[in-house]
């Protein structure tokens, strides 16, 4: 596991976590995260408390809530959204893609690296704009992996 | 004057360029791995893009990504500091052709010296003594033979490629040549990548001597004075003294300004460290050089 997809992980579970109290496991399949906050004014939730059914995330939630994945930007580079042939995009927010299907191009020089979806899912959010420079590792896109 | 210049380095070596361009009013970018990514340089520059992950291959060797890098962000020049690409020729080349300063010699400077039978041939041709010895590459041990039996023994046979020791032998006989021409060929074939081979005369009880230059475009050279390296343990310096104790002040600026002005003569530009080897009659020759500032 590298430590890259754990902090993506905790931040998608922060998020969902939002200001307040509560807690939120996340997991997608292999790893999970669990975070979780007290009020202010004690520190443990008491036993019986009543739990926001979407914060709130036990093991049987946490399949429910499943993390994005961000593709990172393989080079330094010019990142490339389009197909160079046909110039279709390759992938817009929202579009189901396959594992290894090509989301982007990254040219450094004349050096053109493909970028591949390493999960099949969803797109869910793009980082950069076409045409951007990226430094190397750089969040491209969010891939909401599918199942 | 630049106003934007990439330090194609990391650590101590970046932090000094970056202090330097500072003083200057130059703006900086520094390049790091994955790994590099929290450390002094890339905090201190104005401006820091990461180039690859921690192996240098792919980050601080990686030509590529290091001119992309400087096209992004728009630098007009790059130092190479020392180490990594400094005295690559290739990598000279391509800053050159990508419409970019590569901050040191150029590349043909760097092949020249880069080739120590080549950098002999060049100094002598400006004046500078050498030590007598074959004037090209050595293609087999016979010809050694030929050179060594004309110079006189002891000589010393060394990769054309070299380096701290490697690929070098000393050959007091003879009948002790060939074994040894073979063993350091391989030698050097293994760690260079080359087996080319040369000798020269074996200086006995010699001096290191070291002296530093500096070359402007518009022909300007100095030299930052001597420095003696003869405290070595296998063939590694241990410490260097300035000035050297070994030589006296007249001496001392003779042997500086003949390197000063052979400098000059091959049109070299940027910051170079001449070697020499001085003899216990304290007469010197060109030895080698590094294309770069002296470490």
């Amino acid at each position: 596991m590298r430590l890259s997809d754990f902090r993506d992980m905790l931040c998608s579970a922060l998020n969902l976590l939002g200001d307040g109290p509560g807690r939120v496991e996340i997991s997608d399949g292999s790893r999970r995260v669990r975070v979780g906050r007290s009020s202010a004014d004690r520190d443990e939730p008491q036993a019986g408390e009543p739990v926001n059914p979407l914060r709130t995330a036990g093991p049987s939630a946490a399949l429910a809530v499943p993390a994005g994945v961000i593709v990172r930007a393989p080079a330094v580079g010019i990142v490339s959204f389009r197909d160079q042939r046909t110039d279709k995009p390759f992938a817009v927010i929202g579009q189901t893609v396959t594992q290894g299907e090509t989301l982007a191009f990254i040219t450094s020089m004349e050096i053109t690296t493909k970028v591949v979806s390493p999960r099949a899912g969803v797109v869910e959010e793009v980082f950069v704009e076409d045409g951007d420079g990226v430094e190397y590792n750089a969040p491209l896109l969010k891939i909401l992996p599918s199942a | 004057m630049f106003k934007k210049i990439l330090i194609a380095n990391r650590g101590e070596v970046a932090l000094r360029v970056i202090r330097a361009c500072q003083e200057l009013g130059i703006a900086t970018v520094a390049v790091h791995s994955t790994a590099d990514a929290d450390t002094v340089p890339v905090h201190v520059a104005d401006e820091n893009i990461c180039i690859g992950p921690p192996p240098v291959t792919k980050s601080y060797l990686n030509t590529h990504a290091i001119l992309t890098a400087a096209k992004l962000t728009g630098a007009e020049a790059i130092h190479p500091g020392y180490g990594f690409l400094s005295e690559s020729e290739t990598f000279a080349r391509l800053v050159r052709k990508s419409g970019l300063v590569f901050i040191g010699p150029s590349e043909d400077h760097i092949a020249r010296m880069g080739q120590k039978a080549e950098a002999r041939k060049t100094m002598k041709e400006v004046g500078l003594p050498i030590l007598p010895g074959s004037p090209d590459m050595l293609p087999d041990a016979e010809s050694a033979r030929r050179v060594a039996a004309e110079v006189g023994y002891p000589v010393l046979l060394k990769a054309a490629y070299g380096g701290g020791g490697r690929g070098m032998r000393i050959v007091r006989k003879e009948e002790e040549l060939e074994a040894a021409f073979l063993q350091a060929s391989a030698e050097a074939a293994n760690a260079f990548g080359d087996g080319g081979m040369y000798l020269e005369k074996f200086i006995e009880n010699p001096h290191h001597i070291e002296i530093q230059i500096l070359a402007d475009r518009h022909g300007s050279v100095i030299h930052l004075g001597e420095r003696e390296c003869s405290i070595q343990r296998r063939h590694q310096k241990l410490i260097e003294e300035s000035p050297s104790p070994f030589l006296a002040p007249d001496r001392r600026s003779q042997m500086c300004e003949l390197v000063r002005q052979a400098i000059a003569k091959i049109g070299y530009e940027g910051a170079g460290t001449v070697e020499m080897i001085v003899d216990e009659e304290r007469r010197f020759y060109f030895m080698e050089m590094n294309t770069r500032l002296q470490v």
